[in-house]
């Protein structure tokens, strides 16, 4: 017997047990629709993690610092010798303390007045060592309650750790997004001396609007410490728009190495650390992944656990009500083999059915997800956090495939069981059966 | 289509108390169109001896000898060999809700391999006429009356052009036109050359009988020839 004359039986028991199947798919669209909406959500934010926090080199940056600089050139020599030997270091460059700059529309922000001297750049939100200071952004004057800051802040910027004892972002990292226009949140503490050590006092929140953003991945410079003169900012503003500003050198020299992936980082620094140890040099990273990315695992595990469970749930009540509706089509079936279907005419035709709406239920539940996706993600864009705003959310294939071919072996091996056990009655038994 | 032998040797039947049917020997002739009725009191085993001989029942000892395949074992009754040998006329109908008039007779033969989809409609719309029925082709089961729902389902049972037809008590439920209706459908069929074997406790199902059986208790009691 060919497919094509199985159609119209499929099809009209189909229509004929519909209401019956109904339930059936009610429970496999819900649960499909949260496995596959949970699944693909944590797909995304892994993706996000890995593509975006994890690329920023802020994680991947590690600085080595000498307390004597004098031994700088054999250190360097040996660094370099590391270098070679080990693909996982990309790059090994002077720190610099300068950056190319981009401003877009800063007077859009900006009033003359409001920029007295000079405006500080990038500090903002990656230095420890002001942090008092950092209550003003503009030169000469402090804020305002209330009031909008302005500032530029670099393209690739992972939150200090260090810093977070000083001050608290709404941001953990930024990553060659444009942030032109955002506004961020930040908290700043004032400390107070309690047992001989410095702990918060008062809280001071500002909001600050990036009216620029410095390219600082080309520099490599990824907590740069730029103060320009005003009038330079504002011609290169009004001129040029994209110029390179370098703010002074230092006599202190650091350099930086970075590294292909974050998973090599710790074993570089150990290496290097050994290395540069009896010139009194010291290498660490400046910046770890902050608790935003701790949230995603938490939620991964904890959405994973439940829709696992749900999941188990449904298809135990499937198992259940594929029991129960097979039963109610024992004479159905038992004809078939008065009429002397095989127990593989059978099973097949009874399979095919149970794919039709399994798969039914899955379009729909993937239907649903999609939309579900692309209004969360709307939500993230709009109210979300700037850490997520540019997060990529769909669909994922690998969830797709994974929660369909569960639920179609599942639904398979319960028909399949319950087929085996109908069958195995007489035909003149399971004919009279109600 | 002739069926070449239809002979039962010491076949029983036996539940834990009863012996639906006990040593029954009987050999039924085939060579040409006969119509058998068997009769006898409610619990007499017709129906068990119907399903015996249906292969849809397997007997507890004894052979079932038909065209040379002998059934004793539960493998033969569930085995395909049944599909065009055999058409079996149920006297609750048993058609499938879900299909159409036509379509419930089309189901026995889509099993046939070598026939394609439209072939086997044609077919489908041939038996329902032959049973005239060919206004009811396109109504569901529960759009039909009894009567309606018992041709249709010996229709289906000719699906495959068996040359035995089994029917039990297939006019219990139906009223005298209803009945005269099948035995006349029956009338055709013997002349075509089939065999039909029916159970009924109908007098009027009795008078179309070639051969009479008598059953009791699970046993052969008396054969009639008319
Ligand atoms: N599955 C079964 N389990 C136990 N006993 C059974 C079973 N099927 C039939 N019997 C018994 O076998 C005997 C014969 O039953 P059968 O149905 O063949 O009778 P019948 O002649 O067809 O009766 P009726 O005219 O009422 O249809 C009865 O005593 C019945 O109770
Ligand atoms: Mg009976």
């Amino acid at each position: 017997m060919n497919r094509f004359k199985y159609s119209f039986m499929i099809k009209r028991n189909i229509k004929f047990w519909k209401k019956t199947w109904l339930k059936s798919c009610f429970i496999m669209i819900l649960v499909g629709f949260l496995m596959i909406t949970v699944g693909s959500l944590a797909d995304s934010l892994v993706e996000h993690a890995n593509t975006n926090i994890f690329r920023t080199p802020g994680f991947r940056s590690i600085m080595v610092s000498m307390d004597d600089q004098e031994n700088w050139p054999v250190v360097l020599d040996k660094l370099e010798v590391y270098k070679k030997s080990n693909p996982s270091v990309l790059s090994l460059k002077e720190e610099t303390w300068g950056a190319i700059v981009t401003v877009n529309n800063l007077f859009d922000f900006v009033k003359d007045e409001d920029i007295k001297n000079q405006i500080r750049i990038g500090e903002l939100f990656t230095s420890d060592e002001y942090y008092i200071d950092e209550r003003f952004l503009l030169d000469g004057r402090w804020f305002d309650e209330g009031e909008t800051g302005v500032v530029i802040i670099p393209k690739t910027f992972s939150f200090n750790a260090i810093s977070e004892s000083y001050f608290k972002l709404d941001i953990n990292y930024l990553d060659g997004s444009d942030f032109i226009g955002q506004t961020f949140k930040i908290s700043y503490f004032t400390y107070k001396e309690s047992n001989g050590k410095l702990v918060p006092d008062q809280e001071f929140k500002r909001d600050f609007k990036v009216i620029g953003v410095y390219d600082n991945t080309k520099t490599f410079s990824l907590s740069c410490d730029i103060i320009l003169k005003y009038d330079d900012l504002k011609s290169m503003v009004q001129t040029i728009r994209t110029g390179e500003v370098y703010s002074g050198g230092s006599e202190f020299h650091t350099y930086r190495m970075m590294v292909d992936q974050i998973g090599n980082v710790d074993k570089v620094i150990s290496d290097i650390d050994t290395l540069i140890k009896p010139y009194n040099g010291v290498a660490m990273l400046k910046s770890r992944p902050g608790s935003g990315f701790d949230l995603i695992n938490p939620f991964i595990k904890s959405s994973f656990v439940t829709s696992l469970f749900l999941f188990g749930v449904s298809m135990i009540l499937q198992i259940i009500l594929i029991k129960q509706m097979l039963n109610q089509r024992t004479r159905e079936i038992g004809l078939l083999m008065v009429f002397g279907y095989t127990k593989k005419q059978v099973v097949r035709l009874y399979l095919a059915e149970i794919a039709a709406w399994g798969g039914l239920s899955f379009i729909i539940a993937t239907g649903m997800s999609a939309l579900t996706l692309s209004v969360i993600r709307l939500l993230i864009f709009f109210k979300g956090s700037l850490r997520y705003k540019n997060m990529v959310i769909e669909l994922s294939g690998n969830q797709l495939l994974y929660i369909l071919s569960v639920m179609l072996i599942v639904l398979m091996v319960s028909a399949l069981l319950n087929l085996k056990r109908i069958m195995r009655i007489e035909p003149k038994e399971a004919v009279v059966l109600k | 289509m002739k069926i070449s032998m239809l002979n039962l040797s010491h076949v029983s039947k036996n539940y834990k108390e009863v012996s639906a049917v006990n040593d029954f020997n009987f050999e039924f002739r085939v060579e040409e169109g006969r119509i058998y009725v068997i009769k006898g009191k409610s619990g007499s085993g017709k129906s068990t001896l119907l399903n015996l001989i249906g292969l849809i029942d397997s007997p507890s000892s004894g052979t079932i000898n038909i065209k040379g395949v002998t059934n004793y074992s539960k493998d033969i009754v569930k085995s395909a060999f049944r599909r065009d040998e055999i058409g079996f006329v149920f006297q609750e109908y048993n058609l499938n809700g879900a299909f159409k008039a036509f379509e419930n007779i089309m189901v026995p033969m889509l099993i046939k391999s070598d026939e394609d989809l439209k072939t086997i409609k044609i077919k489908a719309f041939e038996l329902l006429k032959q049973v005239g029925l060919e206004k009811r082709e396109h109504h569901y089961p529960n759009q039909l009356s009894g009567g309606e729902k018992q041709r249709v389902a010996i229709a289906r049972a000719l699906a495959n052009n068996p040359p035995l037809i089994i029917a039990d008590e297939p006019t219990a439920n139906l009223d005298q036109e209803n009945e005269q209706q099948v035995l006349n459908i029956f009338n055709e069929l013997k002349k075509k050359g089939k065999v039909v074997i029916v159970a009924s406790h109908s007098e009027a199902v009795w008078e179309y009988a070639d051969v009479l059986l008598t059953m009791q208790y699970g046993s052969l009691v008396e054969v009639k020839y008319e």
